[in-house]
């Protein structure tokens, strides 16, 4: 029984960066309709960023932790600006997006690898407090990056439902030309969201990297896998889906490390099989799933 | 020409053969279907491990690999169940893989499929004896050859030739007929296709299976050469080169796909062993990669067709006189989709 309630510890805070992760995901594909597979790498670009500032520059790691959300929004930014939105335009079709978004990917990977070089490293960080919480244990930073992790949560809900950006950012989501025609500038939106979401990507990257101790050049492309497969379990392109998705499946697959410790990640695997066996767009397949493969061009 | 280069030439036209049969079934399921298959090498992965087991014969407790079922049986069958299990395996991964509707949300699955399938054959050591992989896979006929090296070489290219060809032979009919048509629609436009009364997915999983065993039969040529298969062999990153290279050669016609074969995977691949080595290690191989990443954008910027373009397919006239004129619009060029509606109109 105390392994359980051990690993539900556990399991709050991999769903917590997980949530981080998966929305911003999730609101990239939901503003732009882009699978970014460069996700991953933009998270290992954040880490990296938050190393130099840190180990390098002598930062506080929340500090750190600023400057990798930063450098990951510029980034998401950027890579959507200038490389995506002119394949687009270009009437690209969205499956070769997904090839787009990879080659990207693996250039921004490879370029963090030859700059940075090979091997694993970790943050410099001064003693770390340990905290018992109802039988489960958790340092403290842990407990700050599931505060942020709430905070960002209930930040991008009050922006998407009380603010009129995101009111924008919901229209251009469901139909980005009905929503040019009321007049949303829906490129300064779409900017808007990926800055947001890469941000989002950032704070998931530092804070995966805090949790991990060590990190190399891989482990943002690694870890993206378990981010789709939560943004897909609540179907993609739905924010409060992806935050679904990611306490079932952070849970679920700390839980399973309890009993199958080789297989946590497979356990993950598993329960999205079951929902598209049952629900073959996700949880909660939205407007953004109607939107198919021609619809776009 | 010395022993030594021989043999690697012989090494590298059996890679070639087995890559060519692999861009051939990638080439059935992306470039015509439009099937993203991000999960490719594992069928090519399946095909070699069964062949594996199914020529090193029993696994014994004594011995340093452990596996499940293995037999010792003669040639042509270890390649046939080889097949078998790529086409079955697609089978079962299309039950999930292909339910979402759109192609990109397919892709990703599969994705997480490839990575799971290679988390559980390097956790499972029962499988496949894990990390480290199965070894000392016999080759065919070795007794009948001779054991001596180049004699072989040279006897496996010409297996691997004959294999080409045969596997041409099938592609070709697979690519030129009726069927094929029907998968080019589907890529173009598969909902005009789904409104014609065919299924898309039905379809889409018939190819991901003729295209699953096609990856298991190159699995299969290029394990009994190399005699051994790990799954550091089957890297994720091994499916985004081929398809860099249908990319580069022109996805939608089998020729690309060669050209694709022979330019990405041999020549930049192969290429690169002969630059002088330079920076730390792995400086090299990243570069490599960020320039495989930088190829692929501006193939699709550039030259989206790759550098033999998919033969634009028009079809002025149906066989037997000049269409209804209601038809043609005043054109007399059309499209897939168009003429599949003529067709379907006519029967």
């Amino acid at each position: 029984m105390h392994e359980i309630v051990l690993a539900i510890g556990f399991g709050i805070v991999t769903s917590a960066i997980l949530a981080l992760g998966a929305v911003g995901f999730s609101l990239q594909f939901g503003v732009s309709n882009i699978f970014n597979l460069a996700y991953g790498d933009i998270m290992t670009v954040s880490a990296f960023v938050a190393y130099v500032t840190n180990a390098d520059a002598g930062a506080n790691i929340w500090v750190s932790m600023a400057a990798g959300a930063a450098a990951g929004s510029l980034l998401s930014v950027a890579i959507n600006r200038f490389i995506y939105t002119p394949f687009i335009r270009r009437g690209t079709a969205l499956f070769t997006m997904v090839m787009v978004s990879l080659a990207v990917g693996t250039v921004v990977e490879n370029a963090v690898q030859a700059i940075a070089g090979d091997g694993f490293r970790g943050y410099r960080l001064g003693a770390v407090k340990s905290i018992n919480l109802a039988g489960m244990s958790f340092t403290s930073r842990q407990l700050i990056i599931v505060g942020i992790a709430v905070v960002s949560m209930v930040g991008l809900h009050v922006l998407l439902r009380g603010t009129r950006v995101g009111k924008a950012m919901r229209a251009t989501a469901t139909h980005p030309e009905l929503a040019r025609s009321c007049g949303v500038p829906t490129d300064r939106v779409t900017a808007i969201a990926w800055g947001i979401s890469g941000a989002l990507c950032g704070l998931a990257g530092v804070a995966l990297a805090l949790n991990l101790a060590a990190f190399d050049f891989t482990f943002g492309q690694s870890f993206l896998l378990i981010i789709v497969a939560a943004a897909v379990f609540g179907s993609v392109g739905q924010p409060y889906g992806a935050m679904a998705g990611a306490v079932v499946i952070g849970m679920a697959s700390e839980i399973a490390a309890v009993y199958v410790p080789s297989l946590k990640e497979v356990v993950a695997f598993a329960l999205l099989v079951i929902v598209l066996l049952i629900r073959p767009n996700g949880l909660w397949p939205g407007a953004f799933v109607q939107k198919m493969n021609v619809a776009a061009r | 020409m010395s022993s030594a280069y021989q043999y690697y030439l012989a090494t590298l036209l059996v890679y070639f053969g087995s890559n060519t049969i692999a861009c051939w079934a990638l080439n059935l399921q992306y470039g015509i279907s439009g099937v993203l298959n991000f999960s490719f090498i594992l069928f090519q992965a399946v095909g070699a491990y069964v062949t594996a087991i199914f020529t090193l014969g029993p696994s014994t407790s004594s011995s340093y690999q452990s596996y499940i079922a293995g037999a010792r049986l003669p040639f042509p069958i270890p390649w046939l169940l080889a097949m078998v299990a790529g086409g079955l395996l697609s089978y079962l991964l299309a039950l999930f893989v292909l339910r979402p509707e759109r192609r990109d949300f397919q892709a990703m699955v599969m994705l997480v499929v490839s990575i799971i399938a290679a988390d559980v054959v390097v956790t499972q050591k029962g499988l496949f004896n894990g990390h480290n992989g199965l070894a000392a896979i016999p080759k065919p006929f070795a007794s009948k050859v001779g054991s001596e090296l180049i004699r072989y070489g040279w006897f496996y290219v010409a297996l691997t030739g004959a294999t080409v060809v045969l596997t041409y032979i099938v592609v070709h009919r697979i690519t030129s007929s009726p069927w094929a048509r029907q998968l080019r629609a589907m890529r173009d436009n598969s909902e005009a296709l789904e409104s014609l009364g065919v299924n898309v997915r039905t379809e889409s999983t018939k190819v991901f299976v003729v295209g699953g065993a096609l990856a298991a039969l190159s699995g299969a040529v290029l394990v009994q050469f190399i005699s051994a298969w790990s799954p550091g062999a089957w890297d994720t990153a091994e499916t985004f080169l081929f398809f860099v290279a249908i990319i580069v050669g022109g996805a939608g016609n089998n020729a690309g796909a060669v050209l694709g074969a022979a330019l990405v995977l041999g020549v930049f691949q192969e290429g690169l062993r002969y630059l002088p080595s330079f920076g730390y290690t792995g400086l090299a191989e990243s570069i490599q990669f960020m320039g495989l990443g930088l190829l692929i954008l501006a193939f699709l910027w550039w030259k989206p067709g790759g550098l033999i373009p998919e033969r634009r397919r028009t079809f002025g006239g149906a066989p037997g006189g000049t269409p209804p004129p209601s038809l043609t619009n005043g054109r007399t060029r059309f499209t897939v989709a168009g003429s599949l509606t003529r067709s379907l109109k006519r029967n």
